[in-house]
């Protein structure tokens, strides 16, 4: 019950995230705090720092946060995430793990500011061994609510636009590969490679595909 | 922890009450189109409702503007009313998908031959009689869109006046687009550009055309600080054009009989577009038999709308020399 309870309460407080390629057995086999770092290609080119926590139930639970920003001169835009992973089904080397993000991603340009409140949810099928894993990964990201709010500029091409908060503002299917290679004792490089799928009708992105390149470095 | 939890509060409650908005709602984040507001001034051309506008005698010579694009419209050509005191009727229109016009889904772009046929439409449609005088004022798209009409009817068009059009063959036009288009992976403009498409996603008119209209950010290097002006961009006709460009590059070879055209067609181009240039200028226009060439200082690509005023006497001493 306690451990549902855990669950339930980051269900309800990580309204948006992505997933961190985790190797289940080194989470299981080494310390609870971890630090992790990523460059690549995620709707831009960005990087990512991050801090996960392993929290010890009959089936371990990781807690993680991390925030992107993507290259550029200003720092107006990030994504900061919030959420926790869980594995469900451990059958030897083959686990499967499922993913719960809360994000807030912003965005702003000499035309809009946004402000968007969303949800990833994903789940990953892995062969874990104890110094790799690969895993394949399926996940949904959908935003909730978003804000906008416009500049003089764009009110100057529609002086009627609203200031406003809009709902279900963007969705999209991820799946890919992942991979993860134990470096000695504390540190572990992993990669992600994978596309992305507007929902339904929806226009794909002008460069459907992620990539990241990342380390993992295990505090304690 | 109270602050996050006083959000997603917050966040309960705004998802429920009905402040909240959809992206596709009519008018919050585009204007209106002639379908949906009829006091929009329109005609319909070949089955398709275009916003169109007239200025001056309709008896006069006949001024057809033509806006870029494909998917831009015409608000930022609107300098040329200022050639009805020289006694010319001037004719302003979205073309399809553009602008106010009608949104149409993708396959009413399934050739080039569509432009060209509604641009005659707009011809006729206006025309007072034989003998009224025509112009064809383009400006980038657009003059490639005015080439495509004379290419098929050479000798039909008094006079001739092109901005910058990026080129008459796909070769032309592809190396033009290459130097305007370059993605550097690590600047704010481009991640600007990819990193909306995490937060708006659609599939209706409403939202495509707000996304693009984001996508404007004027961080582009033509020459223009700041962004046109215009109404609202037509996504689904751009996307759908330059997809047609990309499958069909021989529909934008508009050469095949230019040289019969033998009048003397003004063609310009600006000081501060450096992805143009005199040299691209030169080989362009030389499709053509006669050309006068000009180029416009002070302004980037967008002359009609920023490098008006040395555009203007320029049109103005060629019209009266040729009409």
């Amino acid at each position: 019950m306690k451990n549902i309870s855990i669950v339930v309460i980051l269900l309800l407080l990580s309204n948006i995230i992505s997933a961190q390629s985790l190797n289940w057995n080194s989470i299981e086999q080494n310390n609870s705090s971890q630090v992790y770092t990523n460059i690549g290609y995620d709707f831009g080119a960005t990087v990512q720092l991050g801090y996960a926590y392993k929290l010890n139930f009959n089936k371990p639970i990781v807690l993680m946060t991390d925030f992107s920003i993507p290259m550029g001169a200003e720092l107006n835009d990030y994504k900061f995430r919030i959420g926790a992973q869980r594995n469900i089904i451990d059958r030897g080397s083959f686990k499967t793990s499922v993913e719960y993000i809360g994000v807030v991603r912003r965005y702003e340009t000499n035309l809009v500011r946004q402000i968007s409140i969303a949800q990833m949810m994903s789940i990953t099928n892995g062969w874990y061994k104890d110094g790799w894993h690969v895993g394949i990964e399926v996940g949904y990201d959908s935003s909730i609510l978003s804000h906008l709010k416009h500049t003089e500029e764009m009110q100057r091409v529609y002086a009627d636009i609203q200031d406003a908060w809009f709902k279900n503002t963007s969705a999209y299917w991820y799946y890919g590969l992942q991979t993860s290679k134990k470096i000695g004792q504390r540190l572990e490089l992993n990669m992600e490679l994978g596309k992305t799928n507007a929902r339904a009708q929806d226009v794909d992105a002008l460069l459907p595909y992620y990539f990241n390149f990342g380390a993992v470095v295990f505090l304690n | 922890m109270k602050n996050v939890i006083l959000s997603i509060c917050c966040l309960a409650l705004l998802s429920s009450c009905g402040d909240t908005h959809e992206l596709s709602d009519e008018g919050l984040l585009v204007p209106l189109t002639v379908m949906e507001d009829a006091s929009i001034p329109s005609i319909e051309i070949n089955g398709v409702r275009l916003h169109s506008e007239t200025f001056g005698n309709p008896s006069d010579p006949m001024i057809v503007v033509l806006h870029g694009g494909p998917g831009a419209d015409y608000r930022s050509q609107l300098n040329f009313k200022q050639l009805v005191e020289d006694d010319y009727f001037i004719v302003f229109y979205d073309q399809r998908g553009s602008g106010l016009s009608e949104r149409l889904g993708k396959e009413a772009y399934s050739n080039v031959q569509v432009y060209i046929d509604e641009l005659e439409g707009v011809i006729n449609y206006y025309r007072q009689n034989a003998n009224q005088k025509i112009i064809l004022a383009g400006h980038s798209w657009g003059a490639m869109l005015a080439t495509g009409y004379i290419n098929q009817n050479p000798n039909t068009i008094d006079g001739v006046v092109l901005a910058e059009p990026g080129g008459f063959t796909w070769d032309q036009t592809i190396e033009y687009l290459s130097k305007t288009q370059q993605i550097k992976l690590l600047e704010e403009g481009t991640n600007d550009f990819v990193y909306l498409d995490q937060f708006i996603t659609g599939s209706d008119h409403n939202t495509l055309d707000y996304k693009f209209s984001l996508s404007l950010t004027g961080d582009s290097n033509t020459g223009d600080a700041i962004i046109p002006s215009y109404w609202r961009f037509g996504a689904v006709c751009s996307s759908a054009s330059i997809e047609l460009a990309i499958n069909n590059p021989e529909q934008l070879d508009f050469t095949g009989s230019l040289k019969t055209h033998d009048q003397k067609v003004l063609f310009v181009y600006s000081e501060l577009n450096e992805s143009y240039g005199r040299e691209h200028a030169e080989l362009v226009s030389s499709e053509y038999k006669n050309v006068e060439l000009h180029e416009i200082e002070n302004c980037g690509h967008e002359i009609p709308e920023f490098g008006w005023s040395g555009y203007y006497p320029i049109i103005k001493t060629y019209l009266e020399e040729v009409l």
